[in-house]
């Protein structure tokens, strides 16, 4: 490129003969001195790689920045069927890799999820476009199979959801207590897909494995996500009638079922042990957990943890209950048990002395979960949800659910353009990293915290433990955001050009400037103060 | 020419200090802003500026500045904006614009500074030479020499005329103490003969929100050569375009003036070539020679840049000798005014010797018997070196 | 946008400054603030030559380039004829480098302020005569390689505090600023456009080759400098006292600051202790 576009040299009228000059010096070529130059390209933030189901965390907060509620929920819907559920029990595997908190505190994205989730359960979904006569039969109607259904008709194809209970949900309805996620919600989360999707739901189906093989007669494809059903009950305890699994007393307590006993003691340290606990509590019931480890090891979400504590529960750490001394048969006999020190040698947990013993109405295990039943093998019945990962959460078994239907979908020979779940096979995408950011311009501030009712209060029903969301605090989160790897338009690398070479563009998404390369000298000074880490300066070749 | 009426066309017969002739002229030629830096013997300008200023009588902005080189910094803003504007200064304060002189001329804006004559030091002298003015003949400024305190009112008005018709600076030079500091009389004239000979100053290019435009950008060898190339081509219509501006000026204001002006020079063998006020003394000098018989004239030049050729040439006419007075020298060379005259008669007549005269320097006195006797002399003076006494 | 600012511009492509130069990027903002009623003053300096060359020039504005001492006395000429014409909504401004205010044009300067004319200073100060190849300047900094103090100017001698001449002469307003702190640099440009009378902005604005960092850093060590305390931000208030008008939440250290540029590379330990309790002082003096 010539240094200089001589043709738009002016030399005004008989001025050529004074120094005087009118041309600008957009004449000078000065871009043909960089050796480096800007890119601008929107890229992944690490929120999206930790979310099983890869959400798009900083693109649909920076609709909602925008006040753009339709964009944003159109993004989260993209990759997530159940945001008011997942917005209340998900442990947020994206807020602990949010760079916002290596700056102050991660932001509370599971409560702005919640928040636009709620509004969308009014929200109906529109009708797709129907792609052949597909037909494909879903096995189970929890996170996985609904996550499966939801995907597959999204895309057109027919989908009739099998469901053994008399109300959709599994776990969720079946397991996760109501305090923690009401009903209502639910219901009306699920009823929002059922229904504007089309999809054909059959309740009170309990299927054996053979008949789920006939099923192949009438589906093109058969998703199964069936859960695991059932708790573990150690050799120890097997047939005491005094010594119940913890899944399924969840199961009838979520029925309605008071149990008439008045002092339990539960064994575990996970989700189902705290959610069986506070449930009890509830009811007026004494509650102790024994776990042989420590509070802080116990694998139970931290907010459970925290809200056990809260609400009284004590927790005996480091402890075994070896065995009872009596198989008490009716109901006035208490069941004893003996407690030992759980000795943890090099992370494997013995038997140690002798502690004391407890005299309780009833024992609960909640130690760990098993299959039920064993399913087919075929070609076109795909597995997913806790009975193939193991006991998981609620995302991560959505997350094989959205897989399998993607499968599906490959397999019929659907063309397929959404994307990917894993963005590790989208290609040459950096992930931005905090040391990506630029964050000199950004204010500290703490992040939202959801008010919680009272613990005298709550305890009273199995009301949700947290209050309505308070909306300034909602719009305050938002805004807390960095938005990595998005474009929102801040301007701040049109502020710092020193040679004006960047022009504002007024598009709605992408990279909202454009550099004038003609005139970039390549200093780089865009690329430092972009905060999201969206220019990078790649050598000019 | 001699005078009984005491107004003529609207002039007032007046008597008055040199320096206060300058503060009316200038007055006379409304400019807007007036930079004032005191510097003997030119204080009284200033002075006589700011009484204007303080009684209302001159309505231009008055900036009392640090040095000369704001003073005509200061000017060369204003006229960047398309303001007439005025300053004086003299030896020591010239030198000290010496930078901003070449900016000036450089710049094409129109201009006009009196400069009193005097010595430059070291060692310290306020009294009066031409080598401040005339060691600043290469930039680029337009220079007239006056005699009488009538010149002064008259050349300040012509100055301005020229230098707004060629878009150059020029500089005014009155002797210092000899014509700043005495009184003589002289006609002044009314507003509004001034204001019909020299309009408002209507810029032809400056600094203009409305268009805006950039001075003085870095420029590389051929548009800079072609600028100074401009210059030069300006210079050369100088001339011929000021005599048009006399004819003018005799219009308006019934005075007939000229590039060069002869005193006996028409059958003159010998001739003395002057400038400003010692002219006076020199015509004493040639009466008496004339009375011995002598074919002697003298010539005085009021334009020394452009240096009037032709002019010149034709009023010395066929006289064989050219004695050339100088009051300022060219350390190596010689005098100044003899380097010019020399270099203006090459190849345009033969048969003419010029002799370098150094007749003052540093306010030396200078007598009618001295040039008598330069005169009388001037077969025996050497004429290849220059001749100090 | 984050910041509120006009999108008009008047600084033109292809200038000629060097990649991050912070005087260009410092120019293009002071005019947004001051507008396209503005006409600029440029003594020698680097902006004589980012300007472009004849026939080209960088700004929409009028520019006048005049000689090195002059600018305070010309921009003075100026504001007075415009006054005359009966202009007054027209701003004069000055744009000079450390070399022509702390130096040459100090007279020219302490003229004009004394006078009290009617226009804004504004000096761009990237701590030597970084035009002519990087010489020292009254303004560059104890410790700094130039070309003229190759192992570093002498310790003892200081930068000249040129807010505290230009106190001395009482002028209408006096503030020091910085581009890379948007909204404090913004909001003393829009102050001084509102006064009358003498005005001055000093300005630090960073040099990659001069300072000997790479461009892209040139934000970050401009930074570090308030950061740290090398270079405050204050104004001079309603009550004639110099206020400081950030005050860092996290300082840090000087050494952060010289080790981020290789300018400061023969520079010891032990003197910067000795410059950090030289600036602690004259920062006190800061309300």
């Amino acid at each position: 490129m010539e240094a200089i576009n001589q043709e738009s040299v002016v030399y005004p009228g008989d001025t050529k003969e004074v120094p005087v000059s009118v041309t600008t010096t957009d004449v000078n070529y000065t871009g043909n001195w960089k050796f480096v130059k800007p890119v601008l390209e929107e890229s992944i933030a690490p929120c999206k790689i930790s979310c099983p189901l890869g959400i798009n965390i900083s693109s649909y907060f920076y609709k909602l920045s925008k006040q753009d509620i339709k964009g944003a929920l159109a993004i989260l819907r993209q990759e997530n069927p159940l945001p008011s559920v997942l917005g209340r029990v998900c442990p947020n595997f994206c807020e602990k890799k949010c760079n916002r908190g290596d700056f102050d505190q991660s932001v509370s994205i599971g409560t702005i999820e919640q928040y636009l989730g709620d509004i969308g359960l009014s929200v109906p979904y529109s009708s797709p476009s129907k792609w052949g006569n597909k037909k494909v039969a879903v096995v189970g109607s929890g996170p996985g199979g609904i996550a499966a259904a939801y995907f597959l008709s999204r895309r057109g194809i027919n989908v009739t959801i099998f469901e053994k209970e008399k109300s959709p949900g599994g776990l969720l309805r079946y397991g996760i207590p109501r305090h923690r996620l009401s009903a209502d919600i639910l219901d009306r989360e699920i009823e929002n897909i059922i229904n504007s999707l089309n999809i054909e739901l059959v309740c009170g189906q309990d299927f054996e494995s053979k008949q789920i093989s006939l099923l192949l007669k009438e589906y093109d494809y058969i998703f199964c996500s069936p859960g695991l059903g059932s708790s573990i009950i150690t050799e120890d305890f097997a047939g005491n009638p005094k010594v119940l699994r913890g899944l399924e007393l969840l199961n009838r307590i979520s029925k309605g079922y008071i149990p008439k006993a008045n002092y339990f003691v539960v064994i575990g340290g996970g989700n189902v042990a705290v959610d069986i606990a506070r449930s009890l509590i509830r009811l007026n019931k004494k509650v102790e957990i024994v776990y042989r480890r420590t509070i802080k090891e116990m694998p139970a979400y931290p907010e459970e943890k925290k809200h056990l504590i809260d609400e009284g529960i004590s927790v005996i750490e480091k402890r075994l209950i070896s065995k009872s001394e009596n198989i008490a048969s009716n109901l006035d006999e208490k069941l004893h048990l003996i407690v030992k020190e759980a000795v943890n040698i090099g992370g494997k947990i013995s038997e140690g002395m002798l502690a004391g013993a407890m005299d309780v109405d009833a024992l609960i295990m909640a130690i760990g979960q098993k299959k039920s039943m064993e399913l087919p093998s075929h070609e076109r019945i795909l597995i997913g949800g806790d009975y193939t990962l193991g006991d998981s959460s609620v995302a991560e078994a959505m997350a094989s659910g959205k897989m399998a239907a993607f499968n599906i979908i490959k397999n019929l020979g659907i063309n397929d353009d959404t994307k990917i779940i894993n963005p590790s096979l989208v290609p040459n995408k950096t992930i931005i990293g905090y040391e990506n950011l630029r964050l000199d311009y950004m204010k500290k501030s703490s992040a939202m915290i959801k008010k919680e009712v009272s613990v005298s209060e709550r305890l009273k029903s199995f009301m949700p433990v947290y209050e309505k969301l308070d909306e300034d605090a909602i719009r305050k989160e938002i805004e807390r955001c960095f938005n990595c790897g998005v474009c929102t338009g801040c301007d701040i690398c049109w502020f710092f050009c020193p040679d004006n070479a960047i022009t504002l563009k007024n598009d709605s998404s992408g990279v909202k400037v454009a550099v004038d390369m003609e005139h970039c000298k390549g200093c780089g000074l865009c690329s430092e103060s972009c905060p999201r880490g969206i220019i990078s300066m790649k050598e000019d070749i | 020419m001699e005078e009984t009426r005491t107004v003529v066309n609207k002039q007032t017969k007046d008597m008055l200090l040199g320096s206060e002739v300058v503060a009316h002229a200038v007055k006379l030629c409304r400019p807007h802003v007036i930079a004032a830096y005191p510097i003997t013997p030119q204080t009284h300008i200033v002075e006589t500026l700011s009484n204007m200023v303080e009684s209302g009588e001159l309505s231009s902005e008055y900036i009392k500045v640090e040095s000369e080189m704001s003073a005509i910094a200061s000017c060369y803003g204003a006229v960047a904006v398309g303001s007439r504007s005025f300053t004086a200064t003299s030896s020591q304060g010239l030198a000290f614009m010496h930078e901003m002189l070449h900016w000036f001329s450089g710049s094409r804006f129109p201009f006009v500074m009196v400069n009193a004559n005097r010595a430059l030091g070291a060692p310290w002298s306020i009294w009066t030479d031409q080598s401040d003015s005339m060691s600043q003949r290469d930039t680029g400024w337009i220079q007239f020499y006056c005699e009488t305190a009538q010149e002064i009112m008259d050349t300040i008005i012509q100055a301005y005329w020229i230098s707004e018709k060629m878009m150059l600076p020029a500089m005014v030079m009155i002797d210092g103490f000899i014509l700043s500091h005495t009184m003589e009389g002289l006609y002044m004239p009314d507003q509004s003969l001034v204001d019909h000979f020299l309009p408002a100053y209507k810029a032809p290019y400056l600094l203009d929100v409305q268009n805006p435009l950039s001075f003085g950008a870095a420029t590389t060898g051929d548009s800079f050569y072609n600028f100074k190339k401009m210059i030069a081509k300006t210079m050369k219509s100088i001339s011929s375009t000021l005599s048009e501006g006399y004819s003018f000026f005799n219009e308006v204001f019934e005075r007939q003036y000229s590039n060069c002006e002869g005193y006996r020079v028409h059958d003159a063998e010998t001739v003395l070539l002057t400038s400003g006020a010692i002219t006076g003394t020199v015509r004493v000098a040639v009466d008496k020679l004339r009375d011995m018989g002598m074919r002697v004239g003298v010539v005085k030049l009021r334009l020394f840049r452009p240096f009037p050729k032709e002019q010149l040439i034709e009023v010395i006419g066929d006289a064989r000798d050219i004695i050339v007075l100088n009051r300022a020298v060219s350390y190596g060379a010689g005098g100044t005014l003899t380097q010019e005259t020399r270099a203006a008669f090459y190849n345009m007549r033969g048969n003419v010797k010029i002799y370098d005269v150094i007749i003052s320097i540093g306010g030396k006195e200078i007598y009618p018997e001295t040039v008598v006797d330069i005169v009388l002399a001037k077969d025996k003076l050497s004429f290849e070196d220059s001749i100090w006494l | 946008m984050l910041w509120d600012v006009t999108t008009v511009e008047h600084l033109n492509r292809g200038n000629m400054a060097c990649p991050g130069c912070m005087a260009s990027l410092s120019m293009r903002h002071m005019l947004k603030v001051m507008g396209e009623n503005t006409i600029v003053v440029i003594p020698a300096c680097c902006w004589t030559i980012i300007a472009g060359m004849f026939p080209t020039t960088a700004l929409s504005v009028p520019l006048l380039h005049v000689p090195f001492a002059t600018a305070a006395a010309v921009a003075s000429g100026i504001k007075r004829a415009l006054k005359v014409q009966g202009k007054r909504n027209i701003n004069v401004i000055v744009w000079a480098g450390d070399g022509g205010t702390f130096d040459i044009g100090l007279q020219a300067i302490s003229g004009a302020a004394a006078r009290n004319e009617d226009f804004i200073y504004f000096c761009y100060d990237n701590e030597a005569y970084m035009n002519t190849g990087v010489q020292q300047s009254s303004a560059t900094p104890p410790g700094a390689w130039t070309t003229t103090t190759p192992s570093g100017k002498e310790i003892g001698s200081e930068k000249k505090d040129i807010i505290g001449i230009i106190m001395a002469h009482d002028p209408a307003y006096v503030a020091t600023a910085s581009i890379v702190f948007p909204e404090d640099f913004y909001m003393k440009i829009k102050k001084s456009k509102d006064k009358k009378g003498f005005r001055f902005i000093h300005m630090h604005c960073a040099c990659p080759p001069g300072w000997k960092i790479d461009s892209k850093d040139a934000i970050k060590v401009s930074r570090y400098a308030v950061e740290c305390g090398v270079f405050p931000l204050i104004e001079l208030g309603e009550d004639n006292i110099l206020h400081k008008t950030y005050i860092p939440e996290d300082p840090i250290s000087l050494g952060v600051y010289f080790r981020s540029q290789k300018r400061f590379k023969d520079l010891k330990d032990a003197d910067i202790e000795m410059l950090e309790d030289h600036i602690n002082t004259k920062n006190a003096a800061y309300k």
